[in-house]
């Protein structure tokens, strides 16, 4: 795996990373055995190596993607020696990452490529002292080649996982943790699956059957399909999002900005509440997505100057109801629906649409209730969200506001935690 | 059996199972989330507008004989579902009172053309969202007449796409239906070929309507 993320300032960490690869280099040249084989069929395993990195996976979102060469170079520790996965490695990603910073030029492209060679290199070494480790521990046999490559694989996939992780939080700012258990959750599988293909490539090239390893391609690309569905499927939640938000957007201009923010903020109380990583994201998202039954609303009810009848008021209240209604089809979205229904719940009893008790109502929705009032309150101070129905309230006012209602419409917890994330300055 | 002969067993099991897993599981899976948020959207509307509620099934139907009739492929006929489900997308745009309010044949010439934009909407919406970007032409243009004497700037005959061609032959048959009889709309449909309606969609209308398996249609992929 690797990163293709623009960074501001990478000179330091190349620094660094390069001089752990050539330290660790070293260390594997020393206490690696090179084979020498003479009729040099070995060059099908960098040869497949070079084919496998050029048809690398994006995941976008995540701003990495993911290559393919890490059986042929587990071949390579067993078929040449160590050192030699170690150079291959380091040559693939060099060459593949040259010819996509042709393709795609940018400033820090050429920092970039040092780095991930370097991560490689890393990579490579921390899996064949791995593999060395096996190998003096078991004793050097045909019967232990399986479980040193697995040693090879492991070595190389953790310190891969964790520097690529750590390169992005420092690159994008996004969360160390949170990032490895998402690269984790979507490739852990492959990975698994990829293992057995390096396991047989490594058996075949320690028994120097060169001629069948050619035939390991086909799991490869089946594995790189795999994860481009995978890749697809996860574009498509987000895509989904962003289009029902358009609609949104459309039949009422004013939610333009207003669920960003919200969505934001929620996200950010719910860490503060202790939510899970995964579950504040899924606030996140259910925030987002939490007005969405407006759709069906008249526009005219929710910029109405005046007071609303009672059959206008009752229309304008359905949209909890419609919200989930919409979404319901959506498979990956059946988690959120009680989140959205009841996000107009209080916690006296009064809301509704179902007029559900503190106990009954999801913090979810009760974190949305509350960051929702506020931008209601305030979202007129911020240019194109101004309604017409209501002068801006100023912070203070409207934190005052919520403070007074915490514990009937609001939830006392959630509007202490938002106002210590508001006075962190994380809105 | 020696661990290393078990190991390129399970790697060949593995392949095989893989294989499987990616031509047949998948993507019925991605087919499937699209349809799910196709629901959702159509839901919205089916919403916003009421009255419009209750035809894609019927659309989606008509739709997919006649796509089969062209000898459409699966992935063909789901791009159809697609565009089918997406066609209205844009009418969350149009105002939610005077077209809630009153039936369609009290709507003043100004409403019409509010309404009429509604494609064009739904084509732009569609040119945002990269996974649904391939059916925004069809979306947009499933109201054009097929000689283009509506003047919405559109393409005409067969630079219109395909799938806007059905969309149009099939919606309005359907509409029709709802609105004067089965027969009574075929006619319309058949009197509109060549200048509203392309003919060889509604020829190929013409005949899964009249052929036998006309009263049991083909389930939607959906």
């Amino acid at each position: 795996m690797q990163i293709r993320r623009e960074l501001i300032s990478v000179r330091q960490t190349l620094l660094w990373l390069s001089l752990t690869g050539i330290g660790l280099s070293a260390v594997v040249y020393r206490f690696g055995v090179f084979h020498s084989n003479p009729d040099y069929l070995w060059l099908i395993l960098p040869v497949l190596a070079m084919f496998a990195e050029f048809i690398p996976v994006e995941l976008s979102r995540r701003g990495v993607r993911v290559a393919f060469a890490l059986p042929y170079v587990a071949g390579m520790a067993f078929a040449v020696g160590p050192l030699a996965a170690v150079v291959t490695d380091v040559l693939v990603t060099l060459v593949a990452g040259y010819t996509m910073l042709r393709r795609h030029r940018s400033r820090s492209a050429t920092l970039w490529l040092g780095i991930n060679a370097s991560v490689g290199a890393i990579s490579a070494c921390v899996g064949s002292m791995a593999m060395l480790g096996i190998i003096a521990w078991l004793g050097n046999s045909r019967e232990i080649v399986a479980t040193a490559c697995v040693a090879f694989m492991l070595g190389y996939g953790i310190v891969n996982f964790l520097l690529v992780t750590y390169l992005d939080w420092r690159a994008s700012g996004r969360r160390w943790l949170e990032n490895l258990s998402g690269a984790l959750k979507l490739t852990s599988k492959s990975f698994a699956l990829y293992t057995v293909v390096g396991m047989a490539v490594s058996v075949l090239a320690y028994d120097e059957h060169y001629y069948y390893i050619p035939l390991t391609l086909v799991p490869v690309l089946a594995l790189r399909t795999a994860l481009q569905y995978q890749a697809r499927m996860y574009e498509h939640y987000y895509e989904t999002i962003t289009a029902l938000t358009l609609m949104l957007q459309r039949a009422h201009p004013y939610t333009h900005g207003h669920l960003e923010r919200v969505a934001r903020t929620a996200e950010e109380v719910a860490r503060r509440l202790g939510l899970s990583n995964q579950r504040a994201r899924m606030v996140r998202e259910a925030a987002v997505l939490h007005d969405i039954g407006k759709i069906a609303v008249d526009e005219q009810l929710l910029d109405k100057p005046g007071k609303l009848t009672d059959e206008e008021m009752e229309h304008v209240r359905q949209h909890a109801r419609w919200g989930a209604e919409i979404l319901e089809p959506v498979r990956s979205f059946r988690e959120m629906l009680p989140w959205i229904l009841h996000h107009h719940e209080r916690p006296d009893g009064s809301g509704y649409p179902s007029g559900l008790l503190d106990p009954d109502i999801p913090i979810e929705s009760k974190i949305i209730a509350v960051v929702d009032a506020y931008d209601a309150m305030t979202g007129s101070e911020i240019p194109g969200a101004r309604r017409t129905y209501r002068d801006p309230m100023s912070v203070n006012d409207a934190l005052d506001e919520l403070e007074r209602c915490s514990g009937s419409q609001f939830d006392g917890a959630v509007v202490r935690a938002f106002r210590t994330v508001l006075t962190e300055g994380r809105y | 059996m020696h661990i290393t002969n078990a190991v390129l067993i399970a790697a060949a099991a593995t392949t095989i199972w893989l294989v499987f897993y990616v031509q047949f599981y998948l993507p019925r899976r991605l087919e499937e989330r699209f349809l799910e948020s196709m629901k959702a959207f159509s839901k919205a509307i089916e919403l916003r507008f009421p009255t419009n509620s209750g035809r894609t099934d019927e659309i989606i139907r008509t739709c997919t004989m006649i796509g089969k009739r062209f000898g459409y492929t699966r992935s063909e006929i789901h791009e159809l579902e697609l565009a089918v489900y997406l066609r209205d997308i844009g009418c969350c745009a149009i105002p939610y009172r005077p077209f809630n309010e009153k039936p369609r044949t009290e709507w003043t010439e100004a409403e019409f053309t509010v309404y009429n934009r509604h494609p064009e909407v739904s084509g732009a919406m569609l040119e945002l969202v990269p996974s649904l970007r391939h059916v925004a032409d069809s979306v947009r243009w499933h109201h054009a007449r097929f000689d283009g004497a509506d003047n919405i700037g559109s393409p005409t005959r067969g630079d219109l796409p395909l799938n806007a061609r059905i969309l149009k032959v099939s919606s309005d048959y359907v509409w029709l239906t709802s609105e004067m009889g089965a027969g009574a709309s075929l006619k319309a449909i058949v009197e509109g070929k060549g200048t509203e309606y392309c003919p060889e969609v509604v020829e190929e209308l013409e005949h899964v309507l009249t052929s036998s398996r006309v009263k049991e249609p083909e389930p939607s992929i959906a």
